[in-house]
């Protein structure tokens, strides 16, 4: 993973106004920057380059390169931080925004993609086949039924997770 | 008897039954009965994406179980966590509700509000009796609760820290305390890559290790993957033992009930915990 680095190049003021209006990043503005969520973090104990509170230092500060960047992707979504944040900023969240953000502005992991691929077709993250309801039945356990494809391709008809795992948006 | 619509979600028929068969195991041994629905993912893989898609489909799951007039519980941590906080928000936003409703009409459904969502470690909680137990397994267990079953505790919560305690002293063993036990397992960094899973998982061991714990007993499929699948994985890497037997508490409890290793699964478990548990019994 390339570290972000605080440089002002590409800042946005409209940015942090974004962030404000999806869901979880309403509460960006109030950080104060006192790194509680960063100690708390289990992905900044082994990985340097993770660190959720220069994301959200460089969102507010309106610098486009979080929204370029594969870092708020290593989130392992934990909640310490959101559990400890004493201005209850709700970094998670934040980081789901800015995530949520990126994928609007056409920018998706490989990896998320591949992960989602299997939910856009079949509902579900791995397919179930023959030889697995052959193992559970061997087991004792019931079979799991076959998804209903025509209802999943329904449901996420013409949102945004659609056009992103369809492909409209830029590999990174 | 009480009845839930049980949730499987993704991980566990894929590649964790023996937490399906341990739970439907203890579930009619304590005369809780257990339907089926045909559910698609709770939306966890979907957030990151698009958080409006990942309440469609939790609200799509929690229809089936209002159509079926019962509760949902999950087996997992992360399905659990998803579903509820989906579900406490669409309880209170009028809106939103409405604006998840216009698209689930599309598939002919909707969300009304009037399920509930649990975990099945609450269920078996305030269903499993003193005298249900009828061997005791004196072993040192290190309970591994997981994030999810707790955080983020504006949306989700039944006690579980407590509850996964009493119900291993139950079993007869002894609570193991140690460094960071509410600390995530470092399952959900796999997608990106396996070593940064494997480093996470191999503080948790350490510390679990460093207190003198034999067993490991989790509440979720991500959980024991990480303790379970890449303890096996982190000892080849780093070149330790840890030594611990990592189970779900269904095996641990369904052992003190009385069943049979085989009709718990725990031959599936990579730390092989059958031998040990065999040892521990009175």
């Amino acid at each position: 993973m390339e570290k972000l680095e605080l440089r002002y190049r590409q800042v946005d003021s409209s940015l942090v106004k974004k962030l404000k209006q999806m869901p979880g990043g309403e509460a960006v503005g109030r950080c104060y920057q006192c790194g509680t969520c960063t100690a708390s973090c289990v992905v900044n104990a082994i990985l340097d380059d993770f660190n959720p509170r220069r994301v959200i230092r460089m969102a507010v500060l309106g610098m486009r390169e979080v929204l370029e960047s594969v870092e708020p992707w290593y989130c392992a979504v934990c909640y310490m931080c959101t559990e400890r944040c004493p201005r209850d900023v709700k970094p998670v969240s934040v980081l789901m925004a800015v995530k949520n953000l990126s994928c609007i502005e056409g920018r998706v992991p490989q990896a998320f993609r591949n992960i989602n691929e299997n939910i856009a077709r079949i509902g579900r993250l791995f397919e179930i086949d023959d030889f697995t309801n052959f193992m559970r039945e061997d087991m004792g356990l019931p079979p799991i039924e076959p998804s209903d494809t025509e209802e999943v391709a329904k449901l996420i008809a013409g949102t945004e997770f659609e056009r992103v795992v369809k492909g409209e948006a830029e590999n990174e | 008897m009480s009845e839930y619509l049980y949730f499987p979600g993704c991980n566990i028929p894929y590649r964790e039954n023996q937490y399906e068969l341990s739970a439907r195991a203890v579930a009619k041994k304590l005369g809780v009965e257990l339907r089926g629905a045909n559910f698609i993912c709770c939306g966890l893989n979907i957030e990151p994406i698009d958080e409006f898609a990942s309440l469609l489909f939790s609200a799509r799951n929690i229809a089936l179980a209002e159509e079926q007039e019962l509760p949902l519980v999950a087996l997992c941590n992360g399905c659990y966590k998803t579903l509820r906080v989906a579900d406490r928000k669409l309880k209170k936003d009028e809106r939103l509700r409405a604006r998840v409703n216009e698209k689930l009409a599309e598939i002919g459904r909707e969300y009304r509000g009037r399920s509930e969502v649990y975990h099945f470690l609450d269920v078996v909680s305030s269903e499993l009796k003193p005298e249900h137990i009828v061997r005791k397994v004196e072993l040192r267990v290190a309970p591994f609760t997981g994030c999810h079953s707790t955080r983020p505790s504006e949306y989700v919560g039944f006690g579980a820290e407590e509850k996964l305690r009493e119900l291993i002293r139950l079993c007869g063993a002894k609570v193991v305390r140690y460094t960071d036990m509410d600390k995530c397992c470092g399952a959900p960094l796999l997608a990106l890559g396996e070593e940064l899973g494997v480093s996470i998982a191999r503080q948790r061991l350490l510390s679990m290790k460093a207190r003198g714990a034999e067993a490991a007993v989790t509440m979720c499929p991500f959980c024991q993957v990480s303790l379970d699948t890449l303890q096996v994985k982190a000892e080849q890497e780093f070149g330790e033992r840890y030594g611990i037997a990592s189970m779900y508490i269904t095996q641990l409890i369904g052992i003190a009930l009385g069943l049979k290793p085989e009709e718990l699964g725990l031959g599936e478990n990579k730390t092989k915990p059958e031998a040990l548990l065999k040892g521990a019994l009175r």
